[in-house]
């Protein structure tokens, strides 16, 4: 192999002489774009894939925020009365961003009197298709139940 | 031996793209991290927003517990947030509160509540009552979520809620009477000088009753039988200063009055009124008297005259003595308090204040709340959201009349003080059953009408319809002219339910505790992310 790349006995040059390297160095050079390349290109990829969900996964949790606090600036009453939840709120569009088939579902339980809990469901696409969701809960208390409360006077 | 072969060719360039290569590795190395730590960056803000919803949902259930029980009796929270706190003490109190609901959401179960503390964190008293006080429960939650083996995201957030503790019934010490006149003096003006001329009527009456007998003396008619005329003459009982101080006193001043008694009319406070009436027929009788005494004296010899003498003698005792009860009347349907037991009674007026009734404010509805000036558009609005009202309603309608007529906004249920800053007009007004009470402060002109079961405190101008009803108690700062306020026939019952008891700090268990209305404020005074 020493002179598959050198000189040949006979004089002739081979293809690695005529290109000015040694085989060793072809091997390196290969071995180095294989070990480095390959896997950062994957890093690429997937850093690429990272950052679009991340942007996703942050427009769509300012989208379960500024549901939340539209909803917070409601009373009780207010979110107890409303039926769908969604006429108490505007869905926020980010100009700019753009998300893939988002679409946000509220609902609302009632687990203990004077306790709501709404649950937000936001569903949108990633870049590659694939059907992403986030959900956020949470407690709303009536503001006013101290002062609701009737309790019988007693002439203890 | 190795042959050193001499280079030539393109193989330079591999060499340049190798470094190329590398460049851009580093780069994208580079970039990647970056990536990366925007990436854990972000995942860790939303970590956090995720931890700040669990946290503010915790709190969210916690305060819940705390509101929903205040005042439910039978509770730990009950008892703890209606314990008196005395100037100097900090009335910090830590509350026991249960949180289930928070810690049961699916979307929430990767992430672990850590502590949960709720306390009263201060309390302090409106002024110089230790049961009537403010102060800030705090909600503090720390929340967590694990990433990996060693790290983890951590949020603590407090949350404070002012609350007040006001008693909901007639300020004592005035539940336990069924009417009270703070300022008294107007009631009695002028009757010390006339009970003082009292004493100088009969004094004089006897005097010239000593002239008589004299005179009887003197006379020769035989139509005169003077045995039987002295008999007579001596037989009209002309009481002494002993027997008028026995019966009244004179009033002290300054002065307060009140009763206690199950019933009061309200006419029987125009102590004036009376004493003017009883005056002005004894001025008839007077006359008539001294008629007598003169025609006696020119005409000694007529039995006839004798005869007018006893008789206006006699009228005119009766009439000096009917002024003298009604006097007496009043002073033994009243208490007075004057000197030091009134200077006592006065160190609580500051609770009848309109600035004190603001410190305990529960709900405010100022007249221009609707964008004009009807304050019954507004009441009208607030008793639609609130069919129960407790706590203190302070009305600020300078403008404009409140009418609480009972038909029109029916019941209203629960234990309310409503504040009036301007006028205001109760008819028919009921808080219903042994479980509700209403107090009306007025601070402007007060009108009452037909029968209702309220307590009133009229600290302005007060007008009674005929025939008014008073179900509970009057408390009045002054009572200007009776005339005006037109009193005649209006009745206040004593209900027994406005009594709130009594507490020292020797024995604050003499407080009707349920009379105490806890409020915690709808809104946040504070919230704390750390």
């Amino acid at each position: 192999m020493r002179v598959a790349f050198g000189r040949l006995e006979d004089g002739e040059r081979s293809a690695g002489a005529r290109l000015g390297v040694t085989a060793t160095e072809i091997v390196l050079c290969l071995l180095v774009m294989g070990v480095v390349i390959v896997p950062l290109l994957q890093m690429f990829s997937a850093g690429r894939k990272s950052a679009a969900m991340t942007e996703d996964r942050i427009l769509a949790r300012l989208v379960v925020d500024s549901i939340f606090s539209q909803l917070e600036a409601c009373t009780f009453s207010e979110l107890a009365d409303a039926s769908p939840l969604e006429e108490l709120v505007e869905i926020p569009s980010f100009e700019g961003a753009v998300m893939r088939g988002l679409s946000v579902s509220l609902s609302k339980e009632c687990p203990r009197q004077g306790i709501i809990v709404v649950k937000a469901v936001v569903d949108w696409k990633d870049f590659s298709g694939h059907e992403r969701r986030m959900e956020e809960v949470r407690f709303f208390s009536d503001e006013e139940a101290s002062l609701e409360d009737l309790y019988p006077l007693k002439q203890e | 031996m190795r042959t050193r072969v001499r280079r030539r060719g393109i193989g330079i360039f591999f060499g340049v793209l190798l470094m190329f290569v590398l460049l851009v590795a580093f780069v994208g190395f580079a970039r990647m991290m970056f990536s990366r730590q925007v990436t854990s960056s972000a995942a860790r803000q939303v970590l956090k927003r995720r931890l700040r919803s669990y946290a503010s949902s915790v709190a969210e259930e916690a305060v819940h517990y705390v509101k929903s029980r205040v005042n439910r009796p039978g509770t730990e929270l009950f008892g703890i947030f209606r314990r008196e706190v005395y100037a100097g003490e900090s009335g910090a109190e830590k509350l026991h509160v249960d949180v289930e609901l928070a810690g049961a959401v699916p979307v929430w179960s990767d992430l672990s509540l850590d502590s949960l503390e709720v306390a009263i964190v201060y309390q302090r008293q409106f002024s110089r009552m230790p049961y009537e006080k403010y102060g800030v429960v705090e909600v503090s939650v720390e929340v967590s979520k694990r990433l990996g083996l060693a790290g983890s995201v951590s949020l603590r957030l407090k949350v404070g809620y002012p609350f007040k503790v006001v008693l909901a019934g007639v300020p004592r010490p005035y539940d336990q009477t069924t009417v009270f006149v703070r300022k008294a003096d107007s009631l009695v003006e002028g009757v010390n000088d006339w009970l003082r001329d009292a004493g100088t009527i009969f004094a004089s009456l006897r005097r010239e009753r000593d002239e008589v007998l004299d005179l009887l003396e003197g006379v020769t008619s035989p139509a005169v039988d003077r045995d039987y005329w002295k008999r007579t003459i001596e037989g009209v009982s002309i009481p002494g200063e002993s027997f008028l101080w026995g019966r009244v006193h004179l009033f002290p001043e300054p002065l307060t009055v009140f009763s206690v008694e199950e019933y009061v009319l309200l006419s029987w406070l125009d102590l004036k009124g009376a004493l003017h009436d009883a005056a002005g027929r004894l001025e008839g009788r007077r006359t008539r008297y001294e008629q007598a005494l003169s025609e006696l004296r020119s005409s000694a010899d007529s039995p006839r005259a004798w005869g007018r003498y006893v008789e206006s003698l006699r009228s005119y005792v009766a009439g000096v003595l009917d002024c003298i009860e009604s006097v007496r009347s009043f002073q033994e349907k009243f208490s007075e308090y004057s000197g030091p037991a009134r200077e006592r009674l006065e160190s609580f007026s500051y609770k009848l204040t309109l600035a004190e009734f603001a410190r305990k404010t529960t709900w405010y509805l100022p007249e221009d709340a609707l964008g004009g000036n009807d304050i019954n558009a507004v009441m009208a609005e607030f008793l639609r959201r609130h069919p129960v009202v407790n706590g203190v309603v302070f009305v600020d309608n300078p403008t404009s009349q409140l009418a609480l007529h009972g038909e029109r906004i029916g019941r209203l249920e629960g234990k309310w003080i409503i504040v009036s800053s301007g006028k205001i007009r109760v008819d028919k007004l009921y808080a219903p059953g042994d479980d509700s009470m209403g107090v009306i402060a007025s601070y402007g002109r007060l009108s009452v009408e037909d029968s209702n079961a309220v307590a009133l405190i009229a600290m302005g101008e007060t007008e009674f319809m005929s025939g008014a009803v008073v179900d509970g108690c009057v408390v009045f700062d002054e009572i200007g002219s009776f005339a005006e306020m037109r009193t005649e026939s209006v009745k206040v019952h004593r209900r027994r339910m406005v009594y709130s008891g009594r507490t020292t700090p020797e024995d604050p268990g003499g407080a009707f505790d349920s009379y105490y209305y806890v409020s915690v404020a709808p809104y946040e005074s504070y919230r704390v992310v750390e």
